[in-house]
């Protein structure tokens, strides 16, 4: 089930009226019972290998807590560990690892030819299996205590809000919240009711809208001029911001109207000053996810700056890998590693800037300019491709551009989007919320506020089967 | 909560269903209410309803049946209406005004109800149905389970009209007037098309038959003679085939076939009276073959003259717009 679907506008409501209305001792198992039933609504099986993983997590977060013997725990954990990515691995890698096989035997002149696989991903599985073992070594590093109740620890892992795209929650803040009882809080429902609005408005007024530009140029690049996909480039990278972030928000609103709290997952990325600030505040959860299991355990920083770096390449191709199976996602995410490993072997300013607010502007264009090269890779169809549109901008500037579809008035539409949502992202960089800013309002305006805002993302949303004026134009009979 | 909380809170729910519900109506393309309208808003009823194709909408003219004949009619056919929506229109239809003769066009005797190309013409007709269980029938009989939001609840698609509308590039889907109670009335000639005509029969099932046979079941049902037509003007060979093959369903299930191909005194020439290759006749060929169907009906039927009648006034205020429309569109 997605958010921006009818079901879920029947759905969350009636989740959410129930919620409240039963006693606080069975909550989480309605809780429990409504997140598989969302999951399930898509390919009722695999809810199975969800079941699957947070059976064995529990299972060696047991056998881990259960005894002192390192060897032991050690072998738990890697049995959960091998288990769950063997589960992701499979699912989400075997055409990937195919290929690579079949391309390096072409490279050698073996010609082995593997065979070609068509296995349909399980939805979200990236981000429960990366909960639940983030769970699994929690209980390992000793960080918590390991869930008695199979079943409460199955809710943790399967929390529909978060459940198909996060944000990757840590089960120290999780858990517990979603298995106590929670009470109405109007206040809380009117903040949750907001941030779901913001994320409405992002995944389908700007993402979807975006969509379309993005689609017509990068499917068709050969015919863009330059400018275009440079245009498309810039426009892409607010898609990607609105539909992620703009899902992470209706997760967040959700949830806090359920009385449960989720971490931030996006906090501004295009106003970074840096590539490594842009990633602290981009898709959050899963930064901080591969700071806390990956780089941290790889030494960090420690043992000088070599060793930095190569954890730090490390961390960012499996982050690549992790966005997806194509070589194009692994030199996405080494570029960004790259990048950072630059950044770190840059020396420090000598003196202070001249015009402090100056030089941060000319950092955050910098930094942006560096990640739409990155975002070009990612939404390119392939490495080979991004290589050749990143070389059309430049020479192919000026040429006859391709005729999009992309209508003037869906272009000035998004602009003015564009435009909302800078406003929006600087409010929240000033560290105020949407709710701290309509409070100030007098309370007829506020009203007409949250009913404008309500009907432009109905009207000006992307939903429904979507008109084409071409379908209805009389021609046969 | 308090209760101005919840004063607040159901106010502005109210305010949203209001604004949607004015919203729903401004975004909605505006063919069906032309088309439909009259037929719905309609308290003197009608004699003779006209379904089926876009060639039964441009080949019949209800004010020109009304003018010369006092026949209370409309045109209910619709573009690229497969015999399963027809059914439904009539179904329908009969909730509100029973008429007497329901004259059916067959042309579509070959398209099964799944074609998913003629799903977007449904609109017009099931958009102008206000929510209820017999659209809710209509919409389920006629069209797979994931048109079914879009048709019972036509907002999820029309938001995205402003486009359109705010560009002005909105575009008709039929030429049709409330006062031409449902038919439509476009000009030109085809001349550059050759026809021939075949009295061969096309062996085996067809997949309009079963609707066609359910029609006259339901009129016969209502006490509503069924009239199964084969509109003249363009038409392939196959196409004839099986539209002459219809006679054997007709006397099958006890309606009467009007094959207006072979119709004596009714000359129609498809060069000179239609104005395109598929058949939809010019309002030449349509007032030869209204004239043809008005005396036909009188002489089989005996219908009412309405004419000069108290409570028909508006039929000759209707009369004359039509008149002077038609002169527009056709001023030889």
């Amino acid at each position: 089930m997605l958010f921006n679907s009818f079901e879920f506008l029947i759905f969350f409501p009636v989740v959410t009226l129930i919620y409240f209305t039963i006693p606080d001792r069975i909550k989480w198992i309605w809780l429990l019972i409504t997140s598989y039933f969302f999951y399930m609504n898509w390919h009722a099986e695999y809810a199975l290998l969800m079941a699957a993983c947070t059976v064995v997590t529990f299972v060696c977060s047991h056998l881990i807590n259960g005894t002192k013997e390192p060897k032991k725990r050690k072998a738990a954990l890697w049995g959960g560990v091998v288990f769950n990515i063997g589960l992701l691995a499979y699912f989400k890698y075997t055409g990937f690892l195919l290929d690579i096989i079949e391309r390096g035997s072409d490279l050698l002149g073996l010609g082995v030819t593997m065979p070609k696989v068509s296995i349909l991903l399980p939805v979200g599985i990236s981000f429960y299996i990366f909960q639940a073992l983030s769970y699994m070594i929690d209980v390992y590093k000793g960080r918590v205590k390991p869930e008695k109740n199979l079943f409460r620890y199955a809710l943790f892992v399967s929390f529909f809000p978060q459940l198909v795209a996060g944000p990757i929650e840590r089960s120290g803040r999780l858990l517990k919240q979603v298995t106590a009882p929670h009470k109405f809080d109007w206040e809380r429902a009117r903040q949750g009711l907001l941030i779901m609005m913001l994320g409405f408005f992002e995944k389908v007024v700007i993402a979807d809208r975006a969509c379309m530009y993005v689609d017509a140029i990068y499917g068709n690049w050969v015919d863009a001029s330059g400018w275009q996909i440079a245009l498309a480039t810039v426009v892409f990278a607010v898609q990607d911001l609105c539909d992620f972030a703009g899902y992470s928000y209706i997760a967040i609103g959700s949830a806090k109207i359920l009385g449960i709290d989720l971490m931030t997952n996006f906090r501004q990325p295009y106003f970074a000053h840096s590539v490594q600030n842009f990633w602290a505040r981009w898709h959050i959860s899963l930064s901080t996810w591969f700071r806390d299991y990956i780089y941290f355990p790889l030494g960090a920083g420690r043992g000088g700056k070599l060793k930095q770096a190569r954890n730090l390449m490390i961390v960012y191709t499996v982050s690549g890998l992790w966005h997806g199976a194509a070589l194009k996602y692994v030199a996405w995410g080494m570029l960004n590693g790259a990048l950072q490993v630059i950044e770190g072997l840059l020396p420090p300013p000598k003196r202070e800037p001249k015009y402090p607010r100056l030089n941060l502007l000319a950092h955050i264009l910098w930094t942006d300019f560096l990640i739409l090269i990155t975002m070009l890779i990612f939404r390119a169809g392939s490495l080979s491709t991004a290589l050749y549109m990143l070389l059309k901008i430049p020479t192919e500037w000026s040429i006859e551009p391709y005729a999009s579809g992309f209508g003037l008035a869906q272009a000035v539409c998004t602009a003015v989007c564009f435009a909302i949502l800078f406003a929006i992202e600087m409010i929240h960089e000033k560290r105020k919320t949407l709710t701290e800013m309509t409070d100030r309002l007098p309370g007829a305006a506020r009203f007409m506020l949250y009913l404008a805002a309500v009907l432009a993302i109905i009207v000006f949303g992307v939903w429904g089967p979507g008109y084409s004026a071409q379908a209805f134009i009389y021609f046969q009979f | 909560m308090s209760k101005k909380t919840i004063f607040s809170i159901v106010l502005w729910l109210a305010a949203l269903i209001c604004c949607l519900l004015l919203l729903d109506r401004a975004m909605r393309r505006d063919d069906g209410e032309r088309k439909y309208g009259e037929f719905f808003s309609s308290e003197t009823g009608f004699d003779v309803l006209f379904l089926g194709t876009s060639r039964m909408m441009d080949s019949v003219q209800p004010m020109e049946l009304w003018r010369d004949y006092g026949i209370t009619s409309y045109n209910l056919a619709n573009s690229s209406e497969v015999l399963d929506v027809t059914e439904q229109v009539l179904r329908i239809a009969m909730e509100h005004h029973m008429p007497k003769v329901a004259m059916i066009d067959v042309f579509y005797v070959h398209h099964a109800v799944d074609e998913a190309w003629t799903y977007p013409y449904r609109h017009m007709f099931y958009d102008e149905i206000p929510l209820s269980r017999s659209k809710f029938e209509a919409v389920r009989a006629t069209l797979p389970k994931s048109e079914w939001t879009e048709f019972l609840m036509p907002f999820s698609l029309y938001h995205s009209r402003w486009e359109e509308l705010i560009t002005g590039t909105a575009e008709r889907m039929v030429d049709c007037e409330p006062y031409m109670m449902g038919s439509e009335l476009r000009a030109g000639y085809s001349s550059e098309h050759t026809f021939s005509r075949t009295k061969k029969v096309h062996e085996g099932e067809l997949p309009g038959y079963d609707a066609l046979r359910r029609i006259a079941a339901m009129c016969r049902e209502q006490g509503v003679t069924p009239v199964f037509v084969a509109l003249p003007g363009y038409a392939t060979w196959e196409e004839q085939k099986m539209m002459n093959a219809v006679e054997h369903v007709a006397q099958e299930c006890g309606a009467v076939f009007l094959n207006l191909f072979d119709a004596e005194g009714l000359e129609i020439d498809p060069q000179r009276d239609c104005y395109d290759y598929l058949g939809h006749m010019n309002p030449d060929g349509a007032s030869k073959t209204t004239a043809y169907i008005g005396a036909w009906l009188r002489e089989n039927h005996g219908l009412a003259d309405y004419r000069g009648q108290a409570g028909f006034a508006h039929w000759e205020e209707n009369l004359k717009e039509y008149e002077a429309h038609r002169a527009r569109v056709w001023p030889q």
